[in-house]
């Protein structure tokens, strides 16, 4: 089996591989409005980060985005457990989860940006986007449930509170942490999107967007490079706090 | 106080299971019952424990028993350790005593382990004793020391005589040793 320090090597040899191609690339185009490398987005991404207006916007992105993942996560848990212990809930919810799942994201933000405006395009897209993913997949989770355990939880009147602690909650938890790696991704993809169509005041959507108007390349290169780092550390920060909820307590 | 089955009958769409089962139990006593297999011992089981409806006859003075069965199957949470599942279905049993009582017939660093971890026999053990600690009135075991070797079957047994406390016992097995060990009545199942 390889070796940390084997697994290490080989994964920055990789990337290093992927940056110097990609380096190459943008030197034989020689066309920085076209295409810049890694290094002038590196120096682009530098430049902006010291700007206040930067931190603001990164900011601003990410509490819009992370609270519109946060009501979505409890709202699909909380509907996912009504539509599993209550059919009709989740009979009632049917066409409303069809719906979120195939209009298509740019529809809800022009939708949501005549309703709501555009100040919290992204909370709501993001929430649109997360919900029936949690939802869908806290009702499978729950419907994995061993049959075995709880039948034998009802013979032996074990109390709910250890009954959903100890059964209900293992069958959950793989069923969790994978829609919430799908979610995290697509919360960030649509709610960037959508802030581009809106362009909030202070967001990466509206830094993205006078990028393209600009013609600064290297700043929207390093606006994604950015995009690609929050949703990476947004992923591993949730995933690690729901890895932590799930593990048995010893 | 007795448990009565009358003229009990279950089938799966047109297969019969068993039909016309009467039986009288005396609270307090230990019964074996014998049959051969597919004859819908654990049905039977199943119907007394309110998991399945009969289709024919009535069950009287079931209706306020607290049950405490041994299923087939171990049906233990596999996440956890044995003190906890015992203390599952008895959460007012301090731990420590949870604990002195396991390590009577497990290895005391298993008890550290989930029991996913457990042998088949060890997971027997535990879903053996959770049935006996726990509050149930009627102690209803389902093959339960099938799958344990001579050793442990005996020593399963010794600990069912020793814990049982004067509860009515019905168990489920093939050999008429076991009856005999635990001092059972015998009821046979026929077939149909």
């Amino acid at each position: 089996m390889e070796s940390k320090r084997a697994r290490l090597i080989k994964k920055t040899a990789i990337l290093l591989f992927w940056l110097l191609l990609w380096q190459g690339i943008s030197l034989w185009v020689n066309r920085p409005i076209f295409l810049v490398g890694p290094w002038e987005t590196l120096a682009a991404v530098l430049r902006l980060s010291g700007t206040a207006a930067f931190w603001r916007s990164v900011f601003s992105s990410l509490v819009r985005i992370g609270f519109g993942f946060a009501l979505a996560f409890g709202a699909g848990l909380l509907c996912g457990c009504l539509a599993h212990f209550r059919p009709f809930v989740g009979e009632l919810l049917s066409p409303v989860v069809t719906l979120m799942k195939t209009v298509p994201v740019a529809s809800f933000v022009i939708l949501a940006l005549i309703w709501a405006g555009a100040d919290n395009l992204s909370l709501i897209i993001s929430f649109l986007v997360v919900f029936p993913i949690i939802y869908l997949n806290t009702a499978a989770g729950l419907s994995s449930t061993d049959g075995q355990l709880l039948e034998m939880s009802r013979v032996y009147r074990v109390r709910r509170s250890a009954r959903i602690w100890h059964i209900y909650r293992p069958a959950l938890a793989p069923y969790l942490v994978s829609a919430c790696q799908v979610a995290l991704g697509m919360s960030w993809k649509s709610g960037i999107a959508a802030e581009v169509i809106g362009t909030p005041e202070y967001s990466i959507g509206e830094n993205l967007y006078m990028a393209k108007v600009f013609f600064t390349t290297d700043e929207l290169f390093a606006w994604t490079a950015v995009i690609i780092a929050l949703s990476f550390l947004f992923e591993k920060a949730v995933l690690l706090l729901i890895k932590r909820a799930a593990r048995e307590m010893s | 106080m007795e448990f009565q089955i009358e003229d009990l009958g279950k089938s799966y769409g047109e297969k019969s299971v068993f039909r016309h089962v009467n039986l009288c139990l005396k609270e307090g006593d230990v019964y074996c019952l014998m049959a051969p297999s597919g004859t819908g011992k654990t049905t039977l089981f199943r119907i007394l424990m309110g998991l399945e409806a009969a289709d024919e006859g009535r069950l009287v003075g079931f209706d306020r028993v607290h049950f405490a069965p041994v299923f087939q199957e171990d049906r233990l949470c596999m996440g956890i350790g044995a003190v906890k599942n015992i203390r599952l279905v008895r959460p007012d049993l301090p731990a420590e005593a949870v604990r002195r009582e396991l390590l009577e017939l497990l290895p005391a660093d298993s008890l550290s382990q989930p029991v996913s971890e457990f042998s088949g026999g060890m997971r027997r053990r535990v879903s053996l004793l959770r049935a006996l600690l726990s509050s149930g009135d009627f102690l209803l075991f389902d093959e339960p020391f099938e799958g344990l070797d001579e050793k442990t079957r005996a020593a399963a047994m010794e600990l069912v005589k020793r814990k049982r406390e004067g509860r009515t016992l019905l168990f489920a097995s093939h050999y008429p040793e076991e009856a005999r060990a635990l001092g059972a009545e015998i009821i046979s199942l026929s077939a149909g």
